[in-house]
């Protein structure tokens, strides 16, 4: 009985991993075609709200801790305070933490409001679960209007800088490729000597990103420190942008080009907030 | 075998958002372990390659969703390794730190091969592991530390992620 079970449990073993491996196969060929982009386009909105849902929960519980935290402190310290009378400090504390809080959020509308492009702010809520590929997924989509290739950018401290484009959108959420991404590709300017290149992310945040296809008669006019800006070709993003600021010129006598690794403007370690560009406006200004 | 594969992906999603919403947000984490990985693995030693290349390939798919990866490359990847840790139901006793670590260094290498192949035959969209890389190096270590603490995890349950008369 055993003997015949074994070459039937062999073949469905096979007979399965043989369906899957097929299925998938034909969703990675097939991966850039209408009819996969669409069925990703429903997976990721479900998977997205779903992500969404768990990012609320979090925060609510987080935020839950934290009250209940902040109350057993305040509860303390108002004991301590009926006694000592010594509620100024926490006063003042409350009113700085209010204070900065504005500070930041007004820092935020300034920009928003200042931008000359139609733009959507946007919350980062959720980063690429697979440590080869690097999105950012942030909680407005299609319902906010916000379309596939819209650049986005942030505002950080006192600079602006380039964060990259939506590569998915879904109903209430988005992805979006960061610039130090493998497969992002921004046509990029040099501010000072307007040399042109391509910059292209490593994968990781922390790595700088590279700007290729820069002719080699630049190299004595480029300096370490000099800034990169969008160079705004195509539309794809806007131009005079930050990029980013050289930090190392690379070259080899044999090449006609040299590279450049630019250290980002932006700490994508502790980006929060985004604002999604429409360039639907200019794009047709121009046309 | 129904039973085990509902759980098993209910655990996945579970495990696919807290690193896409939770841990992904943690700064001081390098790389983030593979959870699903080592659930999957998991389930498939305790049962069958039939139970591991099903629910590695329905999670898989949950995981193209969320991740900007090509769709279908997480399905593949964790389709083989499902079915490649059921074929060891049952071939040694699992003990609770070194068999699970080892299970998780292996599932791991596999991962970075089956990738590193799949990198030729459908082009850049696939980005393979680089062996220089800190990057493989240290999701290696991160899942060989998380892989006896998931085990132990899951052993928790065994109505849910163990078929009913498995000898495993």
């Amino acid at each position: 009985m055993q003997k015949r079970r074994l070459p039937l449990q062999f073949r469905r073993d096979a007979f399965l991993l043989t369906l899957y491996l097929m299925v998938s196969g034909v969703f990675l060929a097939f991966s850039g075609g209408g009819f996969v982009v669409n069925f990703r386009d429903i997976g990721f909105s479900l998977m997205s709200g779903a992500q969404r849902g768990i990012y609320s929960v979090s925060s609510f519980f987080s935020g839950t801790v934290s009250a209940i935290n902040e109350l057993s402190d305040l509860r303390r310290k108002y004991q301590e305070l009926s006694l000592r009378l010594e509620d100024y400090e926490i006063l003042q504390r409350s009113n700085a933490d209010v204070k900065a809080e504005n500070e930041r959020l007004k820092g935020l509308l300034g920009f928003s409001q200042s931008l000359s492009i139609k733009n959507i702010p946007a919350g980062i809520i959720g980063r690429d679960p697979n440590n080869l590929y690097s999105s950012i997924t942030i909680n407005r989509g299609a319902k906010q209007g916000i379309k596939k290739n819209m650049p986005v950018i942030s505002f950080q401290g006192s600079n602006t800088g380039l964060v990259g484009r939506v590569v998915q959108v879904g109903r209430n959420t988005s992805l979006v490729m960061p610039i130090y991404d493998y497969q992002c590709f921004v046509g990029a300017r040099l501010d000072t000597s307007r040399y042109d290149g391509l910059v292209s992310g490593q994968g990781n945040a922390d790595a700088p990103l590279v700007m290729k296809y820069v002719k080699k008669r630049a190299k004595d006019e480029i300096m370490v420190g000099d800034k990169v800006i969008t160079s705004g070709e195509n539309n794809l993003y806007p131009g005079n942008v930050p990029i980013g600021f050289v930090k190392k010129i690379r070259g080899l006598d044999y090449e006609t080009s040299i590279e450049l690794d630019i250290e980002p403007v932006i700490d994508f370690s502790r980006l929060e907030n985004v604002f999604v560009l429409d360039m639907s406006a200019v794009q047709a200004e121009e046309n | 075998m129904g039973r085990v594969i509902f759980w098993t992906i209910v655990t996945v999603l579970f495990m696919s958002l807290l690193e896409a919403a939770v841990l992904s947000n943690l700064a001081f984490l390098p790389v983030m372990p593979d959870l699903v990985m080592l659930v999957i693995v998991y389930v498939s030693f305790m049962n069958s390659s039939a139970v591991g290349s099903t629910t590695g390939f329905f999670s898989g798919l949950l995981l193209d969703f969320l991740s900007a990866s090509p769709i279908g490359l997480n399905a593949f990847t964790k389709t083989v390794t499902g079915y490649v840790a059921g074929k060891f139901a049952g071939a040694f006793n699992l003990d609770k730190i070194v068999i699970p670590a080892l299970m998780g260094l292996g599932a791991t290498v596999l991962k970075a091969l089956v990738t590193w192949i799949l990198s030729f035959f459908f082009g850049p969209s696939v980005i393979a592991y680089r062996l220089i890389g800190f990057g493989l190096w240290l999701e290696i270590v991160a899942n060989v530390v998380c892989a006896p603490l998931i085990f132990a995890l899951l052993a928790q349950f065994p109505s849910l992620f163990v078929r009913r008369g498995n000898p495993a």
